[in-house]
């Protein structure tokens, strides 16, 4: 039998057991993660839908401003998917214990790529079907589009994701290849290069400025001429875009030669990889493994000589463990480099919005609706970073639980610690953005310091989630932080997350709308329903904090390594 | 047969094995011991094609480990120091892949199937996702999927860690047999002086990425100008 047949067998035979296992033994948990699902892809397909039945009252532009928005979409994805699949790629080809099983086996090098590529393709793309097809189905609903149009779209999505993924898994390689032993370096040069390409798209966007009014049909043209670059034909995503909506308006002839095109060059791609793990993929894999010399660290390093005054509020042990924290996050790049570009991307948005073409910060109109975006993409950006980061820290002390399970510091220090930790580093990163965000913007006092305000009750319920979850849900089997958020807790962090995120803004934000923009209140009323939503929020955010944490304290009790 | 022709391996500017030459034949068990860090599991490593050579080359039965991987690979088997098996898979599961692997037809893999079920004992739970089984239950597994497919020349690091002192004895019999019935090449790799006294049939001592001492126990006991047990001799090379 093929060696690549035997391998994908095996993980057939694992997927196998694990549905098995949620069938039979976690009935509620299934049910739970498939109604959640549901919901979250039946409210996406109604955004969608909303958003299409928008841009229909536009007749002469909607087919114009659908096709951008697609194009838009797919190339962010593909943008997204790329990343997602190198990363995940790199872990699994070179730092997973399956790696260095794999290694000696009797198994062609070329075989071993298709199979970690395989992987990284389930684990990579299950989220681009989940996103992708609200979009597209209410794309189908909304312009009527014939039968075939739902088959050739799945047909579409199932043959391009090869594509990222092939180019995802080449690009580990050939990371690990030429900078085997810089790791930090090689992530420093591509959160740099993000972070250029965000400063050319902005530059992009401040050179708007003063060439048209906003919301004007010229400043729309030149809004859309800006996003040209997502129309240009050599981008695979604008090949699945065109197929799309050649299926949707029934021109399935351009539909099937870009379901080719795309399939060609997946192939190819794939081919490239084949050839490429035939030849270097050993060769990487040792270099890798060789890694740099040991760097010596000093024998007191400046964190722990300034521990004590720095947090002179903590018990040595607690403070101790926040210290093991701090240093675990700080040396390993792979964490703070992903923070770094998520928030580094927000801090150069809010330094320039005042150059941001479309936003004059001298009208309360688009103080109250910027802040509020700006406040609402700040703590979602965070809760999918303390999803990542924060969620699988207990289950990545792993097999080394025993070292801290077995100290003389009661298993409640332990929560506290990684929940303070976690609070303190969401808290100063999001604060120093919002401070920002209000100064760009000249915001109102009362406002800014409500925002401060919502940031701090976030950071606490999503610190508090995040390690509570954490706890509940541990997976001290996995050393992949990946495939540990990949879960189920990993899955109803994130929902929970968003939910209360939402919830926290919406009930601050909706007497904001009436009074600022609608003028449906007001003053005494506006004060009273900002009083009392304040109130309302307090009290969320002392359960999200309470609950997750007490439940996190009673498993983490129980918890055996 | 394993061959190692001045091998070296660089980490950085740190040499972990010097120009390591190094010959065990078939039907011999040589045991390879060394302090912590002293370039035992690199060599290991680099055996197994792990690792690649800074320089040097690796023959297994003649075949570079290298440049004719596969070949070399079809005729070897490795038990780390740490081993891995599919968790999700049950064991006889994951004895069937390693069978598959190693290309054993249906027939001939139920014989050696029943044969280390039984010799290990592992008809209760074979059937069980592997992950419940205890460390000493994995390896007996792992060594069972490692002589599966008769290799001829196996690589172990640490081979006795976990296992109760039944399974540690079935172990080493079965090591001593592979040797002497079917002539494999086993290179063990350990800390456990006792067992390289016990089971070896020569001696490699490792320090500072060099071979110090070479030989039968006798021999490295000559070499030492020392008559007491491996552990006197060892002590006394290495400090020497």
């Amino acid at each position: 039998m093929n060696d690549l047949v035997i391998l994908l067998k095996a993980r057939l035979d694992i997927l196998m057991h694990q549905l098995s296992y949620l069938v039979t033994s976690a009935k509620l948990k299934s049910i739970v993660v498939l109604l959640a699902a549901l919901g979250f892809w039946v409210s996406m397909f109604k955004v969608f839908q909303g958003g299409f039945v928008f841009v229909g009252k536009f007749p002469d532009l909607v087919d114009w401003l659908a096709s951008y928005l697609l194009a838009l979409f797919f190339f962010a994805l593909t943008l997204m998917l790329v990343i997602s699949n190198a990363i995940i790629s790199y872990i699994s080809l070179y730092k997973s214990k399956e790696g260095e099983f794999l290694g000696p086996l009797p198994i062609k090098t070329g075989n071993l790529f298709l199979y970690h590529l395989s992987g990284s393709l389930i684990f990579s793309s299950w989220a681009f079907l989940f996103l992708g097809t609200p979009l597209l189905f209410a794309y189908g609903v909304n312009r009527h589009a014939p039968g075939l149009f739902y088959p050739a779209v799945l047909v579409l999505c199932a043959i391009f994701i090869f594509l990222p993924a092939g180019l995802g898994t080449l690009a580990a390689m050939l990371l690990a290849t030429c900078f085997p032993r810089s790791k930090k370096q090689a992530l420093i040069g591509l959160g740099g290069l993000g972070l250029l390409c965000a400063l050319v798209g902005l530059s992009q966007l401040i050179a708007l400025r003063g060439v048209a009014s906003p919301f004007t049909e010229r400043w729309m043209y030149e809004i859309l001429h800006k996003l040209a670059f997502c129309q240009n034909p050599l981008w695979p995503s604008y090949w699945i875009t065109r197929g799309m909506i050649g299926s949707a308006q029934g021109d399935y002839g351009e539909t099937i030669f870009l379901g080719l095109l795309i399939l060609a060059h997946s192939l190819f791609l794939l081919l490239l990889g084949y050839q490429f793990a035939r030849r270097w993929y050993f060769k990487s894999y040792s270099l890798v493994q060789s890694g740099r010399e040991a760097r010596t660290y000093p024998v007191w390093g400046l964190l722990d000589r300034l521990s004590p005054f720095i947090l002179p509020f903590f018990k040595p042990p607690l403070r101790l463990m926040m210290i093991k924290d701090i240093k675990t996050f700080w040396r390993d790049p792979v964490q703070w480099s992903q923070f770094l570009i998520f928030f580094g991307l927000l801090g150069i948005y809010f330094l320039n919005l005042r150059n941001v073409p479309y936003i004059n910060v001298r009208q309360t109109f688009w103080q109250y609706l910027v802040s509020f975006l700006n406040l609402t993409a700040t703590t979602l950006t965070l809760a999918t970073l303390t999803t990542r980061f924060i969620y699988p820290q207990l289950s990545l002390e792993g097999k080394r639980f025993w070292i801290i399970g077995v100290m003389p510091i009661k298993r409640a220090t332990i929560l506290y610690s990684k929940f303070i930790f976690a609070f303190l580093g969401a808290l100063v990163v999001s604060e120093t953005l919002i401070f920002i965000s209000s100064r760009m913007l000249n915001t109102p006092w009362y406002m800014s310091f409500l925002q401060y305000y919502i940031v701090l009750i976030i950071c606490l319920g999503l610190a508090a989630l995040a390690v509570g979850l954490g706890v509940l849900y541990p997976n001290l089997k996995e050393d992949n932080p990946s495939k540990i958020v990949a879960g189920f807790g990993g899955t109803l962090n994130l929902l929970l997350s968003l939910i209360f995120i939402l919830m926290i803004v919406g009930i601050i934000a909706l007497p904001c709308h009436l009074y600022l923009i609608l003028g449906r209140l007001d003053t005494v009323s506006f004060k009273y329903w900002l009083f009392i939503g304040t109130g309302t929020i307090t009290l969320l955010g002392v359960i999200m904090t309470v609950v997750p944490l007490a439940l996190g304290l009673k498993a983490i009790k129980r918890l055996e390594a | 047969m394993i061959y190692l022709d001045r091998v070296t391996k660089k980490y950085g500017s740190k040499i972990a094995v010097r120009d390591l030459t190094l010959s065990i034949p078939p039907g011999e068990l040589f045991a390879f011991i060394g302090p912590n860090g002293a370039g035992k599991t690199t060599t290991v490593k680099m055996t197994v094609g792990l690792l690649t050579p800074t320089a040097g080359r690796i023959l297994i039965h003649g075949k570079d480990i290298n440049k004719n991987y596969l070949e070399a690979k079809q005729i070897l088997a490795y038990i780390p120091d740490q081993p891995f098996a599919y968790e999700k898979l049950t064991g006889r599961e994951f004895l069937r892949f390693i069978g598959a692997m190693y290309g054993l037809k249906h027939q001939a893999f139920q014989q050696e199937f029943d044969k280390y079920v039984s010799l290990f004992e592992m008809s209760d739970y074979i059937d069980q996702l592997i992950e419940s089984y205890s460390l000493g239950m994995k390896q007996r597994l792992i060594i069972s999927a490692t002589f599966l497919h008769h290799p001829r020349v196996v690589v172990v690091d640490e081979p006795l860690v976990g296992l109760d002192p039944q399974s540690a004895r079935l172990t080493k019999d079965l090591f001593r047999t592979e040797v002497k019935n079917n002539g494999s090449t086993i290179f063990m790799s350990t800390h456990i002086l006792s067992v390289a006294e016990e089971i070896a049939d020569r001696i490699g001592v490792i320090h500072q990425g060099q071979l110090i001492a070479l030989g039968t126990l006798a021999e490295l006991k000559q070499q030492s100008q020392m008559d007491g047990k491996l552990e006197d001799v060892f002590l006394n090379l290495v400090r020497s």
